[in-house]
């Protein structure tokens, strides 16, 4: 998944995977998914497809923390995730 | 007590001999077919950020994330069910147990499809119900017939509200019934004010992939709805379902929670993962493929060695596990068991379909979890028993 900085996928595109994962409407992605009814073991399977989906690995804590299980707060670890792995794929 | 009898699956080893024996009996799905490399990193994916939760303690209700994936396998026989409606169970045996515990009261008379999947009988029997055979014909279950067989039961006293039956690709039989006869069953029900309980572990394993409207489709308030994973998954994952109307539903989480005190949630995630990353179709198109090749291998093979016209008949399944033969003079077919196993092979007699010891002259054949290339092999076994002069039963004289 070594996508360049120009095909990276947008928030918009991550609300998508999130509806469609979650069977729920992202109206604002800084809403928590609690908060649109997304359930903890929801949460879970949604980060579980968005680590395949992306090639990383995300902190469990994450998954603990409301203010960071929003599809904006998910996908700014997603952004995290993927720019902290760059050097290493580069050199590899 | 019903447990000190032996199981199916065990109850034909009691005549083997050594480990060259194949097995026609058990009712065990091909999971050749599973993608373990996947499932593997999955769970451990979902140990690894859910393990606190998944390994926790749950309460009796379906995991949300659990929900789109049973309603895309009931949507495929035309129904759904939402969360209010489902409860989840560790696989429809504990779905007929709370059934027959929660719902039905001891003492009260349940109808049954016969010949009946062996642990339905014996867990309604657990619950201190009394079975009666529902009335069939050559099409299956009779709806004219059902009004006197529940009227001449209630005229003689007797509690009668519920009816149980495996409508599509029935164990043992293999025979599904039609949409029109589904029609007329659920109008004698309201009528009769019967509730159905529709067992459906493999109404999606048809050969060609065709599917048959659930009952639960036709009117969902009538009817206790049993779904498991164990057939279009894997059964050591104990996870299952039913669908019921709402009020039901809130005292089968009651029973089940008596029962059991919580579901898996690890397993209800893991299901729930597997499905929003891969969908159904593909592991269910993969099962087809195995068992309708199986099926045909066995039937092909019943065919060639024991012919069209001879005692034995049979048709071939559209789907499912399972072939029935049936001995057209009637012969109790316990009189070949030891015959099968010298020549090592094994099956199920169809006594134990029977709730009072009929469909005697019945046997049960399992292709599902045989070997491709020792199917035609245990039919040359299944023949050579099957056609020795027929023994005495064994203690007669
Ligand atoms: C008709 C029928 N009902 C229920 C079951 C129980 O299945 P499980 O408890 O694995 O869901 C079986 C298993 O073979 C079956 O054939």
């Amino acid at each position: 998944m070594n996508q360049s900085q120009s095909d990276q996928p947008t928030q918009s595109q991550f609300d998508q995977l999130v509806e469609q994962v979650c069977a729920v409407t992202v109206t604002d992605p800084e809403t928590p998914l609690v908060d649109l009814g997304v359930d903890s073991l929801h949460t879970i399977a949604l980060v579980m497809a968005v680590e395949e989906r992306y090639g990383i690995e995300i902190d469990p804590e994450v998954i603990g923390d409301p203010s960071l299980t929003s599809s904006a707060g998910l996908w700014r670890s997603v952004q995290d995730q993927l720019a902290a792995a760059l050097p290493a794929r580069a050199g590899s | 007590m019903w447990t000190d009898i032996r199981p199916e699956v065990e109850m034909p080893r009691l005549f083997e001999r050594g480990g060259d024996v194949i097995s026609f009996a058990g009712g065990l799905p091909d999971l050749d077919v599973l993608p373990l490399e996947t499932i593997s990193a999955q769970l451990s994916r979902l140990v690894r950020l859910g393990g606190k939760l998944a390994l926790q303690y749950t309460t009796p209700h379906v995991a949300g994330a659990l929900v789109p994936a049973i309603n895309d396998l009931m949507a495929r026989e035309g129904t759904t069910a939402g969360a209010d409606r489902l409860v989840p169970t560790g696989g429809s045996q504990m779905g007929l147990m709370a059934v027959g515990l929660g719902i039905a009261a001891p003492g009260e008379t349940v109808l049954v499809q016969t010949p009946a999947y062996p642990g339905a009988a014996a867990a309604f029997r657990t619950a201190g119900l009394t079975l009666h055979p529902a009335p069939e014909d050559a099409d299956g279950l009779d709806a004219a017939a059902l009004r006197e067989t529940v009227l001449r039961l209630r005229a003689a006293g007797r509690t009668v509200r519920l009816l149980y039956c495996n409508p599509t690709f029935q164990n043992p039989t293999g025979a599904t019934l039609s949409v029109a006869r589904r029609h007329e069953l659920l109008a004698a029900a309201r009528e009769l004010d019967l509730l159905l309980i529709e067992d459906n572990p493999y109404g999606l394993l048809s050969f060609d992939g065709e599917t048959t409207t659930a009952l639960h489709a036709l009117d969902p308030d009538r009817v206790i709805y049993l779904g498991t994973f164990s057939k279009v998954f894997a059964p050591g994952l104990r996870c299952g379902w039913i669908a019921a109307p709402e009020q039901l539903a809130r005292t089968l989480r009651r029973t089940t929670e008596i029962m059991s005190l919580s579901p898996s949630a690890l397993a209800q995630a893991a299901l729930a993962a597997f499905h929003t990353r891969a969908g159904w179709s593909d592991l269910l198109d993969a099962y087809r493929t195995s068992y309708k090749e199986r099926c045909a291998l066995m039937a092909d093979a019943l065919e060639a060695e024991l012919g069209t016209d001879g005692p034995w008949q049979w048709e071939r399944p559209g789907g499912g596990f399972y072939i029935w033969l049936r001995h057209r003079d009637g012969v109790d077919t316990t009189r070949f068991a030891e015959a099968a196993a010298e020549h090592g092979v094994s099956y199920v007699p169809g006594s134990h379909f029977g709730i009072d010891g009929e469909h005697a002259d019945g046997l049960r054949l399992c292709f599902s979890n045989v070997a491709r290339g020792r199917i035609a092999e245990g039919v040359t076994r299944l023949a050579a028993a099957l056609s020795a002069p027929v023994p005495a039963l064994r203690g007669a004289a």
